[in-house]
């Protein structure tokens, strides 16, 4: 069995509503500069700095995130367990067995209607965790096939 | 299925009814405003740039019959868009116009089933059927809301609760199965009193063990107001200022040390712990009395915590993090996960009380730390970042005196990152074997768990590329509890160790 990506249109979704935010923060930056004291040079120069500073994050985030977030962002649906593999700097991976799964399902948001996507959310009673981005027949899929094995694990008394 | 159709006259009413309260302030201000007002003095019609309070009545009207017909459009697509069913092994609930969202819940998994009705549900004849999982991450909502007229609500609930009888029913039966076939025999339940004694002596030692703190807190406040008043008047220090601080500071020890006794002993009074085969009681208290029952088969872990002055005089205290706990006792009003089992105890008698409880965890030593030469992935992010946050305020007052106040405040800094990672990374350690899963954690309160198998919802790793590259990992352990978000997490671990045991995880899941 091999890991699967997300799908790939997630780079355009996570672009997409980046640049928003790099616009308001762009414009935040620019308001909270121009009201800066320009009678204070010291002041003035950390201010723009620290605005580059941020600007150059937000677009990093915005426009270079979402590809090395793709790349990274791997799931594998076993016969007992969901394995997922997320993140670029801080790498996190989860093994959620089937049996500890309190309820599976997917939620589309606007964007992700658009797009035809779904992110499937499984909540176990620790907290809930998200394979995101994924053709809406595939989450769809995921969900039966879970549900079908919960089902199958609830016949067999937990065996 | 789809709820009752007038369901969108529910929905619908219920949205107004937030609306016209407003609507009503609104006409009052519009009304107040008609009223002889003194020259110059503005209206609240001027405000909205309406010349008289009837327009204003006007375009609120019209207002009021957009939102009210909007509010039935939405309310019909709610109702059009939400279905729900019944089948043999879960309820399914499909609902959302813009955001989409579909829940499927295994019977097994239910935890609570309620009817609630409301004052505008009865001028409809309906109720709802409200269904939760005790799920962790949406605590205090229904995961599952059906509502209905009052004849179908109250036949799904029969419906509902007898499937649920029916798998405790198997589940009790396979119980019993297992017990038989491990001669197991059952006890009368009777109270056992644990010999524990949290007396006058113990709360000595506990007000002494919590005064480092104190001291270091008090001194700190001191010697922050000492430097601002000497900052202030610039005048120089003032043997007179410098001894009543020290009088104060003796005097403030003292009466912490009092309160502290105080405190205990008002808290504490009177602390019983007994024990049957089913339930551990606590009681205690002098003038707010609490009487806990944790039931044995809700405890999903045991954890030892210890500060540092009680790591160096071998003294720690015990507690149990439940599930459920929250409906047990009223008393604990959801404000903490778990309760005070033994405040204060020797660190050598641990094992002794473990069993007195008869819960079945024993301590073990913990084998596998932190890794040797992990000490730098504890210091290098919070030294690395707060920095390159500070480069635009070097860059910038490069040539001001401020740079050496920035720079000694990001060293001050420094230092106590380094002093607190080095408590951090001496606390981190993992452990397990066929029941239990060991790990220890914290920074100036070290943490050691116990926890069994079957508390462990998941587990995961934490890592960089870099920490990657070294073998390095932080282990992410998910165990179950009514709080969102239930992790501990223990760092730096040989990724060799992670490897044993998500094999192990693996394995006996199943069981």
């Amino acid at each position: 069995m091999k890991f699967k990506n997300i799908d790939k249109k997630y780079i355009l979704k996570s672009v997409l509503l980046r640049t928003i935010f790099v616009l308001i923060d762009a414009l935040f930056l620019a308001l909270v500069i121009f009201a800066a004291p320009k009678d204070a040079p010291g002041l003035w120069l950390t201010l723009v700095l620290f605005a580059g500073l941020i600007l150059l994050l937000a677009i990093v985030y915005a426009y270079v995130m979402p590809k090395l977030q793709y790349k990274n962002y791997l799931y594998l649906v076993k016969e007992d367990e969901i394995i997922l593999m997320f993140g670029v700097i801080f790498k996190k991976s989860v093994v959620i067995p089937v049996v500890q799964m309190q309820d599976i399902g997917y939620n589309e948001g606007p964007i992700s209607q658009i797009f035809k996507l779904a992110d499937v959310t499984i909540s176990t009673a620790g907290s809930n965790h998200f394979i995101v981005c994924l053709p809406k027949n595939d989450a769809k899929e995921i969900v039966e096939q879970v549900k079908e094995k919960i089902k199958l694990y609830k016949t067999n008394g937990g065996k | 299925m789809r709820y009752n159709k007038k369901y969108v006259w529910y929905r619908a009413i219920i949205f107004l009814s937030g609306v016209i309260p407003f609507l009503f302030l609104l006409i009052s201000f519009s009304f107040n405003d008609s009223e002889e007002l003194e020259e110059g003095e503005s209206t609240f019609s001027g405000f909205l740039g309406i010349n008289s309070s009837g327009k204003l009545i006007l375009g609120l009207a019209i207002v009021f019959v957009i939102y009210t017909i909007i509010d039935f459009i939405i309310s019909y697509l709610y109702w059009k868009k939400t279905t729900y069913s019944f089948n043999n092994n879960d309820i399914t609930l499909e609902k959302g116009v813009i955001f989409k969202n579909k829940i499927v819940l295994n019977y097994e998994n239910i935890h609570a089933v309620n009817i609630d009705r409301n004052l505008i549900m009865r001028l409809f004849h309906m109720s709802k059927l409200c269904i939760d999982s005790g799920n962790a991450s949406k605590s205090g909502l229904n995961e599952i809301e059906i509502i209905d007229t009052i004849s179908i609500i109250e036949q799904m609930e029969k419906d509902v609760k007898e499937r649920l009888a029916l798998s405790k029913k198997q589940k009790i039966r396979s119980e019993l199965d297992e017990i038989k076939s491990n001669d197991i025999k059952l006890e009368d339940k009777k109270d056992v009193e644990i010999p524990y004694k949290f007396d006058k002596k113990m709360r000595t030692k506990m007000t002494f063990c919590s005064l480092p703190f104190w001291l270091i807190f008090f001194f700190v406040l001191l010697f922050t107001i000492f430097i601002d008043v000497f900052a202030i008047t610039q005048e120089g220090f003032d043997l007179t200022v410098i001894i009543a601080s020290a009088i104060i500071f003796v005097i403030a020890e003292i009466a912490i040390i009092l309160a502290c006794k105080l405190v205990y002993l008002i808290c504490y009074y009177g602390y019983k712990v007994s024990v049957n085969d089913e339930e551990i009681m606590i009681e205690y208290g002098l003038i707010h009395q609490r009487k806990y029952f944790l039931q044995k088969n809700k405890i999903m872990s045991v954890f030892v915590k210890e500060d540092i002055v009680q790591m160096k005089k071998g003294y720690a205290s015990l507690h149990v993090k439940m599930v459920g706990l929250i409906e047990n006792n009223k008393e604990n009003n959801g404000s903490s996960e778990y309760n005070y089992l033994f405040p204060f105890i020797k660190k050598s008698d641990l094992e002794l009380y473990l069993k007195a409880l008869n819960i079945g965890y024993e301590p073990k030593e913990i084998t596998k730390k932190c890794r040797k030469n992990s000490f730098k992935y504890f210091v290098i992010l919070p030294l690395l970042i707060p920095f390159i946050f500070l480069i635009p305020a070097i860059i910038g007052f490069i040539n001001s005196y401020i740079v050496f106040l920035i720079l000694g405040i990001y060293i001050l800094y420094a230092i106590l990152i380094l002093i607190l990672m080095a408590f951090r990374y001496r606390n981190q350690a993992i452990d397990f074997d066929d029941k239990f899963i060991y790990f220890s954690n914290g920074v100036l309160i070290k943490k050691y768990y116990m926890m069994p198998w079957k508390s462990v919802v998941n587990i995961g790793t934490f890592a960089t590329p870099v920490r990657e590259k070294d073998n390095v990992t932080s282990i992410v352990i998910e165990y179950y509890s009514n709080k969102n978000n239930s992790r501990e997490r223990v760092s730096m671990i040989d990724v060799k160790t992670f490897a044993e045991l998500l094999l192990f995880f693996e394995s006996i899941k199943n069981r």
